[in-house]
């Protein structure tokens, strides 16, 4: 006869198996005087414990009514706005050298074979994003220089394909922008400096490992969401990313990116950001969870151009680097995975998306309304 | 939405608040960063607004402790050290007696690994075992395991204790 084993009882007097295990466990131990007698002392050692952690309680106190709460959540969303607001301007100053100093790698040629892929990858005109937050307080005063001017005539001609788009100069772009700009008379959208993983001649070299799309695995499965827990992400690490990004909440990432948010299947949730895309309608959606280590990964889905840009962006200091990085397309959306982690801990991660079907390298080379097939650029081995 | 918080913080406020306490022993403290914890509930609106609040707790939590280090500020953490700290003033024999016994469970619970202790503390905050699992990243299967063992462990360090103490008064 199979006694039960101390973690099932455990379970049992939790009240944590089944009816049918239940079932099964009482009508044992209805026959079996030894798996009774460890019941009694499971169920004994379970009280003394909970007695033991009562010891460790403060002083009981009155719990203050809900409207502090919400007074105090109140107070938080008025704070957060002004801050964004004031961000907003001091960062528009720091975009206009980022992103002159971006687009320099635009002018070195490409390698041939992937020539027809970064003239097909190049999306509009390049347009002036705000960025947020104090690193740009660092980055105004390293590099005060106003965009030389020589950099936008030379651009356009350089993508005589991709100014056809002009007509993309979409979002509201504040007034901050003309006043930095100065010299910018064209709303510009910085274009990824790196293209098929190749590093010529810029300004900065880095290595560049190139990872190519992951390919036949199976589709992760859809899965419900088991757990929206959001809290803080590591200090600092909300402001890493480009752009004018909104924090929402699990149900409005839902409505907004309309399914389910790509997130890495099992861990916390701690933030969902979303930024809208000026390209195409789906915004882009920054999804970042909470390892049991304390280090937050983010998911990055959006618009192969949206995404491309974002991990363009050059940080000021080392610290507000995105980490390391991995990706994969789906058709013309691309996911990220960022992360303090090694680089095939992330390229783990990319098994346990929830991001729906993952298209292999084939599927993507197949002819389809999406760009032609390129390699993408990550991880990098080395913070930005 | 917020019917739904509110009854939630009414239900569990005392637990997050024991919760938060047994990461950073500081009984005000605990209980600003609870207020803090459901302030964010109503900014997020979370789905399992329960499983919710106690992961953010202990994310709070975790920083909290981490801050306190880089600052080095480490007195303020054994200052909490309820072996220190009167938390009423009642009668002298009275506060070291509980003292005492806090903090010797305090002892026994810094005997689990950190892993042992969490699944603990959850489990006496009032999260089910499925919650637990997710919030730790552990199987279902593995909480009545690790229960299993901390629980041994917790009764015996305790006890292990209390007989070193008897034989140091001995």
């Amino acid at each position: 006869m199979r006694h039960i084993p101390e973690e099932e009882l455990h379970a049992y007097i939790d009240q944590a198996l089944s009816r049918s295990q239940c079932v099964e466990i009482e009508s044992h131990i209805a026959a079996c005087a030894n798996c009774r007698a460890a019941r009694d002392s499971i169920a004994a050692l379970r009280d003394r414990t909970t007695s033991l952690l009562a010891a460790l309680a403060p002083a009981p106190r009155i719990a203050p009514s809900f409207q502090v709460v919400q007074a105090r959540h109140a107070a938080a969303t008025v704070d957060r706005r002004h801050r964004a607001r004031v961000a907003a301007w001091a960062a528009s100053i720091v975009l206009a050298a980022g992103v002159g100093y971006g687009t320099h790698a635009l002018l070195d040629p490409p390698f041939e074979e992937h020539k027809a892929t970064s003239t097909a990858m190049l999306p509009a005109p390049i347009m002036l994003t705000p960025l947020l937050a104090a690193p740009a307080a660092g980055m105004a005063a390293a590099a005060p220089h106003p965009v030389p001017a020589p950099f936008n005539s030379t651009l356009v001609s350089a993508t005589p394909a991709a100014s056809v788009a002009a007509s993309a100069s979409a979002a509201a772009s504040p007034p901050a922008v003309s006043r930095a700009a100065g010299k910018h008379r064209t709303r510009s959208r910085a274009i990824p400096a790196r293209i098929a993983g190749q590093d010529s001649a810029t300004p900065k070299p880095r290595p560049a490992e190139s990872v190519s799309l992951l390919a036949g695995f199976s589709p992760a499965e859809p899965a419900t969401v088991e757990l929206s827990s959001l809290g803080f992400p590591k200090s600092g690490a909300d402001l890493d990313l480009d752009g004018i990004w909104r924090t929402v909440s699990w149900d409005n990432a839902q409505s907004e990116a309309g399914e389910q948010p790509a997130r890495i299947n099992g861990l916390p949730v701690v933030q969902v950001q979303v930024q809208q895309s000026r390209a195409s309608g789906k915004p882009l959606m920054v999804v970042a969870q909470q390892l049991e280590s304390g280090d937050v990964i983010r998911t990055i889905e959006g618009s192969v151009a949206d995404v491309s840009q974002l991990l363009a962006r050059r940080p000021a200091t080392p610290a507000e680097s995105l980490g390391r990085t991995t990706s994969v397309r789906r058709g013309s959306r691309m996911l990220v995975i960022t992360g303090d982690l090694p680089s095939d801990s992330l390229r783990a991660m990319i098994g346990r998306l929830n991001a729906g079907p993952i298209h292999s390298l084939d599927d993507v080379a197949a002819p389809t309304r999406s760009p032609a097939r390129s390699h993408l650029l990550l991880p990098r081995d080395r913070r930005w | 939405m917020s019917d739904e918080l509110e009854q939630l913080y009414q239900t569990t406020y005392t637990a997050v608040v024991r919760f938060l306490y047994r990461k950073v022993w500081d009984a005000d403290r605990a209980e600003d960063l609870a207020q803090e914890v459901f302030v964010r509930a109503l900014a997020h609106r979370p789905d399992k607004p329960r499983a919710w609040v106690f992961a953010v707790a202990a994310n709070l939590a975790r920083d909290e402790a981490r801050a306190a280090v880089r600052r080095k500020r480490h007195l303020t953490l054994l200052k909490g050290d309820p072996a220190a700290l009167p938390t009423v003033p009642p009668a002298a024999d009275e506060v070291v007696e509980n003292d005492e016994r806090k903090a010797a469970v305090k002892r026994a619970l810094d005997a689990l690994t950190p892993r042992d202790q969490e699944v603990l503390l959850l489990w006496d905050a009032g999260l089910s075992y499925p919650e637990i699992a997710t919030q730790t990243g552990l199987a279902v299967g593995a909480v009545g395991t690790t229960l299993a063992r901390a629980r041994r462990r917790l009764i015996d360090a305790h006890e292990r204790d209390a007989a070193g103490d008897h034989a140091a008064h001995s």
